[in-house]
């Protein structure tokens, strides 16, 4: 089927940014907060590299999972033109979308508090005439139209590959020039481990110094089901103050990630298609139908909580689904499920279930840090211990003291925990086209 | 809204015909203008630029003061014209006219910008420079050998089997220029590059001669002598038309591969292949760049590789010329480039000159009477001519400097009063082009901000002021009137009646003395009627071997690092560069070094640096790029001097063997760490 579409030829494009200049004069974007970028492969020029750019702004896909993600209902597709369509009175500035889509489309302005977008130039392409920045090309070497786009256009090696239907078609560098042929007889052979040293540090878009109300959130979702779980169970007491100041302390740690706060009840309109949705409406009945478990005291609306916040820790997990991760594992220790599981364990007191979890948290641990150190990553040996220290303490602690007070072994759990979570968003990030095209061996 | 056809007026190859978008009185836009053929799918970044540069708020509006704190304070067009005719009068009176000094540079071309001259011819005279910072020594080298400087219509560049791009980087300078090079590699052509650089162009090619600077005559003789070698001549061209082929072919025996080789640091099996593509593909079309030339030998360098399309009679024919510049656009000039850069070709009144290449020096040294007062206009010579502190000193050795511009530039800083220039789309006038055929009208689009005054109005202004005669006033210099410089353009046009006024609002125009395929009747207008390999005039007119040949540039022992200083894809010369559209691209001025080059010095990438010479230093961060030739180092053309560092703090005001020229490239230096 034929869509609209971009039409990039890498064998045109010398990296002049007309293209972004175009972009943010027709649309008076921020500086600095361009809706479409050239990114450069091999920047540094070594000299057995081709150097090439690709010009992307938000592709339009069919899959797109800004639009399925959102949790606010902020995006919508223009059914005539098939631009992918960011409402700003509907965003809540939650930033998912940046998290979800894999070419960095959708910007985070600090000034609105808001998301904004590429809209294809939906105003323009009605009327007939070109997108500004395909209009602003002085080469030809973006372009727009009808195309038939399918899979074979979007194998360029450097072009993120996602399987998501983008609505461009790319045509890669000519064979003749992909290796360069440079003449010189002074040149010196630079390795690629070398010049990975020449290279400037590449920012992480999860970095731990903005993510650790994150942290505090997810744990503390953790902490608040594994305790009313055992609550249910009649293992631990749950008096009202103490759990409703919690409560409104974790709401305050998401309101703290969100631009716009008065909008917050928008999280919830994406059941169908997104896990922070899910996440929020689960966790948010779970506060409601344990608060009224409390006061009433009656065991059905505890059961029914019970599945909320079940339901919540499977959310909060999915939400991270995408994040790429520098350790190839499935799962991960710092999971807020298992988490659940091992503060459970210990309030019940059950001591299989200690083990099991203990057992599989460790070994989880210890394969990824594994991982890294293969892969020549900092795996930080020294936070390693300690994190392990603080699983297995409390673990010896159960056979050789059991009279020890709760409260200490569950703050040393929980540190460990922190050490953790934390280490999952500092080992994470987001691919972006820029970290695709960065260097290909 | 409106949309107006324009055509950019910016001292650049491209000259694009543009379409500018205006609401409200405002440019809220710049759209391609198919009309032109070489520039179809419109312009670079820079004009696109033109929509933050048009209304820009550090944009100056009114005339300017400079207070005794150095600060600048508005002032009346009254106050500021009075005060310039004071000073004008006493300089006149006290010392002569010629102790004004009227410097005008490239800023925006236009044929309005003869009414300049005319007023300085009518105050009596005033000096005024010679040469050029641009391309003088190539236009000389190809003056010398062919007679004039033109070459096929840039769409023609498909037809060519083989493109040698020598010295040029046009995915940066001259960006259409990208779109036949394209075409013609998709219909199978050879794509070379030679340049001591990797740029975004060399990417394109099939190979990149990474040579070392400045010894580029060096590799054409070696290549000239291994394509008569092997006999890849076109012996008919040579015959018929070509003056001193037998003592070229002499010349060229000692550049034997193994020489030239050591020379310019390629192997000898690459020389070989690179003459054998150069004598058997045909057509082939040479394209030397500007750069190449701003060495000291750049008119003999130039002279060197011209033979290279001589001898392969890769010359007037469809896809192979010698695509250096296009001169057939600007039919309304008496004298054309290079000769109108030469001293003493002018008007009496102007004939003392001194070089713009030495202008700060000269400006020093120069004696009855010395210069008391500094005119400039679209220049800023204090960022773009060579050896900046010596101009500087010699600014402020004047007793008082008028600077027209719009941006407080280098040069602006240094005025005791500054008067508003008009941007390009607040007058109509009349441009051509040195790459493209077209005959262009700039259109006055908007009225002029602020109290913003043409030029042409401020000369008219001043001439009434000084007491100019009337009759002389209304024959030189039109009134600042729309109708009025409509009719002193139709005045130029009057000659060309396939050219009128309405036509040039509509779009591009071409001459009818524009030839798609120049000397293709094989006319040389030079002494001998032929192209001249053996010029004699070379050897009477600049003391030169009158055969081209390499001459070595000067062996370096204080500062190991050669400093070029290329021009970037987001400036012309120095404009532009201020506008926050292009600042976020390049925010400040980076040195680009060879990592090894670095690393000897314990410098890290993006670390700053102290780059220093002779002639200055400066604080500049460093950014690694294993695409130079260690030994190279690069600062590109254009920062401002005010913002940290430039590159002619560090350039020795110095001239070209031929043309006038200015040899920026002859520039050594040194970093270390801070």
């Amino acid at each position: 089927m034929k869509k609209n579409s971009f039409i990039f030829n890498t064998n045109k494009c010398v990296g002049c940014m007309a293209c972004v200049a175009g972009c943010s004069i027709e649309n008076s974007t921020s500086l600095g907060l361009n809706w479409r970028e050239v990114n450069c492969h091999n920047k540094i020029k070594h000299p057995s590299l081709p150097v090439f750019h690709f010009s992307l702004a938000c592709n339009h896909c069919e899959d797109a999972p800004c639009m399925k993600n959102c949790p606010a209902l902020a995006y919508t597709r223009d059914k005539e033109t098939g631009a992918i369509i960011h409402h700003a009175e509907a965003c809540i500035g939650c930033k998912y979308c940046t998290w979800a889509c894999p070419y960095d489309a959708p910007k985070f302005n600090p000034s609105t508090k808001i998301i904004e977008k590429c809209n294809f130039c939906v105003d323009r392409i009605s009327d007939g005439k070109r997108p500004a920045c395909v209009e602003a090309c002085p080469l030809g070497a973006l372009s727009f139209g009808q195309e038939e786009v399918n899979e074979e256009n979007h194998l360029t090696p450097g072009f993120v590959n996602r399987g998501i239907k983008p609505s461009i078609q790319l045509i890669p560098l000519r064979e003749e020039h992909a290796k360069p042929q440079i003449e010189n007889t002074d040149a010196v052979e630079i390795d690629i481990e070398k010049l990975e040293s020449y290279l400037p540090k590449l920012k992480s878009k999860i970095a731990l110094d903005k993510e650790w109300t994150l942290v505090l959130f997810t744990l503390a979702v953790a902490g608040l089901v594994s305790w009313q779980t055992a609550f249910l169970f009649g293992k631990m007491e749950m008096p009202l103050i103490p759990f409703a100041i919690i409560s409104v302390l974790a709401i305050a740690l998401t309101s703290l990630h969100i631009g716009k706060k008065l909008r917050m009840w928008r999280f919830i309109l994406n059941l169908k298609g997104s896990w922070l949705s899910r996440e929020i409406f689960s966790f948010s009945a779970f506060l409601g139908l344990t608060g009224l478990q409390i006061i009433s005291e009656n065991q059905m609306i505890g059961y029914a909580a019970m599945v909320f916040g079940i339901f919540s820790l499977i959310s909060v997990d999915q939400v991270y689904k995408f994040l790429k991760r520098k350790d190839p594992l499935p799962l991960h220790s710092g999971m807020v499920s298992l988490t659940a599981i091992l503060l459970f364990a210990w309030i019940a007191d059950s001591t299989l279930l200690i083990e099991l979890i203990v057992l599989t948290k460790a070994s989880l641990y210890v394969w990824r840090k594994q991982s890294l150190r293969k892969q020549k990553l900092s795996y930080l040996p020294w936070v390693s211990a300690l994190r392990l220290l603080a699983l297995f303490v409390p673990f010896a602690l159960h056979y050789i003291h059991p009279q020890l007070d709760l409260g200490i072994v569950i703050a040393i759990l929980f540190l460990g925990e922190i050490i953790d979570r934390s280490e999952f968003y500092h080992e994470s990030d987001i691919i972006t086209p820029e970290k695709e095209l960065r260097i290909i061996n | 809204m409106k949309l107006i056809s324009s055509a950019c007026p910016r001292n650049c190859y491209s000259t694009c015909s543009i379409k500018v978008r205006v609401e409200n009185n405002i440019v809220t836009g710049i759209e391609p203008h198919t009309e032109n053929l070489a520039t179809p799918e419109g312009p670079c970044i820079k004009g696109l630029a033109y929509v933050e540069r048009a209304n820009s708020k550090d944009r100056i509006l009114y005339p300017q003061k400079r207070m005794a704190d150095g600060k600048y304070k508005r002032i009346s067009w009254d106050e500021a014209l009075d005060t310039i005719t004071d000073q004008l009068k006493n300089c006149k009176d006290k010392f002569g006219p010629h102790s004004v000094l009227y410097f005008a540079s490239s800023g925006m071309s236009g044929l309005l910008n003869g009414v300049s001259t005319s007023f300085w011819k009518m105050f009596g005279g005033a000096t005024t420079t010679y040469g050029n910072l641009c391309w003088p020594a190539g236009l000389e080298a190809a003056r010398l050998t062919m007679g004039a400087n033109k070459h096929n219509a840039p769409w023609d560049l498909e037809h060519a089997k083989l493109i040698v791009l020598w010295g040029k980087n046009p995915a940066e300078t001259n960006i259409q220029e990208m779109m036949p090079i394209e075409k013609a590699q998709e219909k199978g052509a050879q794509f070379v590059v030679i340049d001591p650089r990797r740029t975004p162009s060399s990417e394109r090619a099939n190979s990149l001669f990474q040579v070392k600077s400045g010894t580029d005559a060096a590799l054409a003789l070696g290549l000239a002598r291994e394509i008569i070698k092997n006999d890849w001549i076109d012996h008919d061209f040579i015959a018929k038309n070509v003056l001193g082929f037998e003592q070229f072919k002499e010349r060229v025996k000692a550049y034997t591969t193994e020489k030239v080789s050591q020379i310019c640091r390629v192997s000898e099996a690459s020389i070989r292949d690179l003459a054998k593509q150069i004598g058997t593909i045909k057509p082939m079309t040479l394209i030397p760049g500007y750069g190449m030339q701003r060495y000291e030998n750049g008119g003999q360098t130039t002279r060197c590789l011209l033979a290279l399309s001589v001898i392969t009679g890769n010359i007037g024919k469809q896809g192979a010329c010698w695509h250096y510049a296009n001169l057939q656009s600007y039919v309304f000039d008496d004298l054309k480039e290079p000769e109108s850069y030469f001293p003493g070709c002018e008007h009496p009144s102007f004939r003392r000159k001194i070089s713009v290449a030495k202008l700060g020096e000269d400006l020093l040294n120069i004696v009855d009477p010395e210069i008391k007062m500094i005119w400039v206009e679209r220049g800023n010579p204090l960022a773009q001519n060579p050896d900046t502190l010596a101009i500087r000193k010699a600014f402020r050795k004047a007793d008082f400097r008028v600077v027209v511009e719009q941006f407080m530039t280098d040069t602006a800083y240094e005025a005791d009063i500054i008067l508003p220039a008009k941007n390009m789309f607040e007058q109509s006038d009349i441009i051509g082009s040195y790459w493209n055929p077209y005959v262009q009208l700039k259109q006055k689009v908007l009225e002029p901000a602020g109290e913003v005054k043409p030029e042409t109005e401020i000369y008219y202004l001043l001439a009434k002021r000084l007491g100019m005669d009337e009759a002389e006033i209304s024959k030189q210099i039109p009134e600042p009137t729309d109708q009025a410089i409509e009719k002193y353009l139709e005045a130029f046009l009057d000659k060309f009646p396939e050219l009128s006024l309405a036509d040039l609002k509509k779009g591009p125009q071409l001459a009818n003395s524009f030839e798609e395929i120049p000397f293709a009747d094989h006319k040389f207008p030079t002494a001998s009627g032929k192209i001249e390999l053996y010029s004699e005039q070379a050897n009477t007119l600049w003391g030169i071997d009158p055969l081209p040949d390499y001459v070595p540039l000067p062996e370096q022992k204080d500062f190991p690092l050669q400093l070029i200083s290329p021009n970037s894809k987001n400036r012309i010369h120095s404009q532009f560069g201020n506008l926050e559209v292009i600042k976020q691209f390049e925010p400040e001025a980076y040195l680009f070094v060879h990592p090894l080059d670095a690393e000897a010095k314990g410098i890290a990438n993006m670390e700053p640096v102290e780059l220093y010479n002779h002639k200055g230093r400066a604080e500049v961060k460093v950014q690694f790029d294993l695409g130079l030739r260690q030994g190279n180092v690069v600062l590109t053309n254009g920062h401002w001097a005010i913002n940290g560092a430039a590159p002619n703090l560090f350039t020795e005001g110095r001239e070209t063997d031929i043309g006038h020229g200015t040899a920026f490239h002859n520039t050594w230096v040194d970093i270390k760490k801070l």
